[in-house]
């Protein structure tokens, strides 16, 4: 079942798409899961068949969206014996590819989605601290330091993301899952930066450990206010610095 | 039976708990028969190859997949089956699982996760309860109910049972169950009772009611007396109990 030990396709990624498959829509869950490294660099992808039936999508369909992850670099296409399609996954990316990202956001974007994603976080944590189980509990007190105890941007990315993820995951809900995986590959991967410091990482591990243990108390309504505020202070974060973006003028608060 | 219902009232008799119990097991004791054919499957492997004097491989488990694909495809409930290694059992692979799931269009594969725990975020089974209390305790387990996004990308249960050979544990035979699945089996026994009704689990979370006052997979809390919740043993050995509260 292992090609060489080494493995993996997250069988997450390739569930069908909700509303007819498209293109974009085969692209963007593509490149989401590979920012947030549910799918790894290296990985091969099912092949043609396998996966447009997986995704729910046509092969032409299929073929269109794996042609354009090509052009952009993320999937490697290989012929012969032991060909395929490969996961090229980033290295990490500059703070320019980052704040490129961000310029594409305006500020009202940014505080929607921001609003969209307090209300999906602060949603899933207060309904985990009455469903999350003895595993899920220890899973998320595990991922709640990892943020603090790696480093580089892929790395720290991936880490809080995942933690958020499985505050969703602990409220035992499937779509807010999928909302929170979606979310956070559109506005987690602006969060870290390479010139982001020792003590932004120490704070954020702090704030999931907090939301970590009210879950673990079964404190609802802390939980969800800790998750709120824990989103509310991040996309403060990042409305600041698109604003900066402008240049000129000085910093007002 | 109520005390105040006078023999002859049939109509409005409470159902017999112990044959809503026996209905409410008998999809369990179902699923775990499916595994113990997967789990004699790995017992078979386990004793044909240590009888050959050398320890068993990762290829060596190929034979189980045909036998898990037995299980999906009949008209249970189960959507992924299979075997996972207790890690350093194999000789050549540290950890490993020979899991089959069924695709959305019905077609049985092998599921890929990354089990490497040298990786950033490895599909951890070692850790998972479902995979603990059988090598831990010795005795079979359900886990969940779950939404395994990084394994089965469902919501649903793990059933799993150890498999020891020589008195050393191999690994558990195991299976998927949708919760949509149990609970259209479950529901229709659920709705004869007259109360609120919650099958829960071992920790108390919901699997299945018939009432929205208890979400599935939420905690249930019952205290003694208010409002009275009967408890009664479904099953036992899972810790499987079902929660009777009077409706308003």
């Amino acid at each position: 079942m292992v090609d060489n030990g080494r493995v993996t396709a997250r069988t997450t990624v390739f569930s069908p798409l909700s509303s007819g498959g498209r293109t974009e829509a085969v692209i963007q869950r593509i490149t989401e899961s590979v920012a947030l490294g549910l799918l790894a660099d290296g990985e091969q992808l099912p092949s043609e068949t396998e996966l447009s039936a997986q995704l729910g999508v046509s092969t032409v369909t299929l073929r269109e969206a794996l042609a354009s992850l090509r052009e952009q670099g993320v999937v490697e296409t290989k012929r012969g014996r032991n060909g395929g399609s490969f996961i090229r996954a980033p290295g990490d990316p500059t703070k320019a590819v980052i704040r490129a990202r961000l310029a594409a956001f305006s500020v009202s974007d940014l505080r929607d989605a921001g609003d969209e994603l307090a209300s999906v976080s602060g949603m899933a944590a207060r309904l985990a601290s009455s469903r999350a189980s003895t595993d899920n509990v220890r899973r998320l007190l595990t991922l709640s330091e990892r943020v603090a105890a790696v480093s580089g941007v892929g790395e720290r990315t991936r880490a809080d993301s995942r933690f958020h993820i499985e505050v969703a995951v602990a409220a035992a809900s499937e779509r807010l899952t999928r909302a929170e995986v979606s979310l956070q590959a559109e506005l987690g991967v602006l969060l870290w930066l390479p010139t982001s410091t020792e003590q932004e990482a120490r704070e954020a591990a702090d704030q999931h450990r907090a939301i970590a243990m009210a879950i673990s108390r079964e404190d609802a309504d802390l939980a969800r206010q800790l998750a709120e505020q824990h989103v509310e202070r991040n996309t403060h974060k990042l409305i600041e610095a698109r604003i900066e973006l402008h240049g000129g003028g000085t910093r007002a608060r | 039976m109520p005390a105040d219902r006078r023999p002859g009232d049939e109509h409005a008799e409470a159902p017999d708990i112990t044959a809503v119990a026996e209905e409410l097991a008998a999809p369990v004791e179902r699923v775990f028969a499916e595994i113990a054919v997967i789990a004699q499957s790995l017992t078979d492997v386990v004793t044909a190859v240590e009888g050959r004097g050398r320890r068993v491989r990762a290829a060596d488990l190929g034979v189980i997949s045909p036998v898990a694909d037995g299980t999906l495809t009949g008209d249970g409930a189960l959507v992924g089956a299979g075997v996972v290694m207790n890690p350093g059992y194999l000789e050549d692979e540290e950890r490993y699982l020979e899991w089959r799931q069924l695709t959305r269009d019905g077609r049985p594969k092998p599921l890929l996760l990354d089990i490497d725990p040298a990786s950033d975020d490895p599909y951890d089974y070692w850790e998972m309860e479902w995979f603990r209390v059988p090598r831990d305790e010795g005795r079979r387990m359900v886990g969940g109910p779950y939404f395994d996004y990084r394994g089965a990308d469902r919501f649903g249960l793990t059933f799993a049972t150890p498999v020891h050979s020589g008195g050393r544990f191999v690994g558990v035979a195991g299976a998927d169950v949708p919760l949509a699945e149990l609970e259209s089996e479950l529901l229709p026994v659920l709705r004869r009772l007259h109360q609120r009704a919650a099958l829960v689990n071992h920790e108390n979370r919901v699997v299945t009611a018939n009432t929205p006052h208890y979400a599935t997979g939420a905690r249930v809390h019952h205290g003694i007396g208010d409002p009275p919740t009967d408890v009664v043993p479904i099953v036992a050995d899972l810790g499987w109990s079902l929660l009777l509260t009077p409706a308003e």
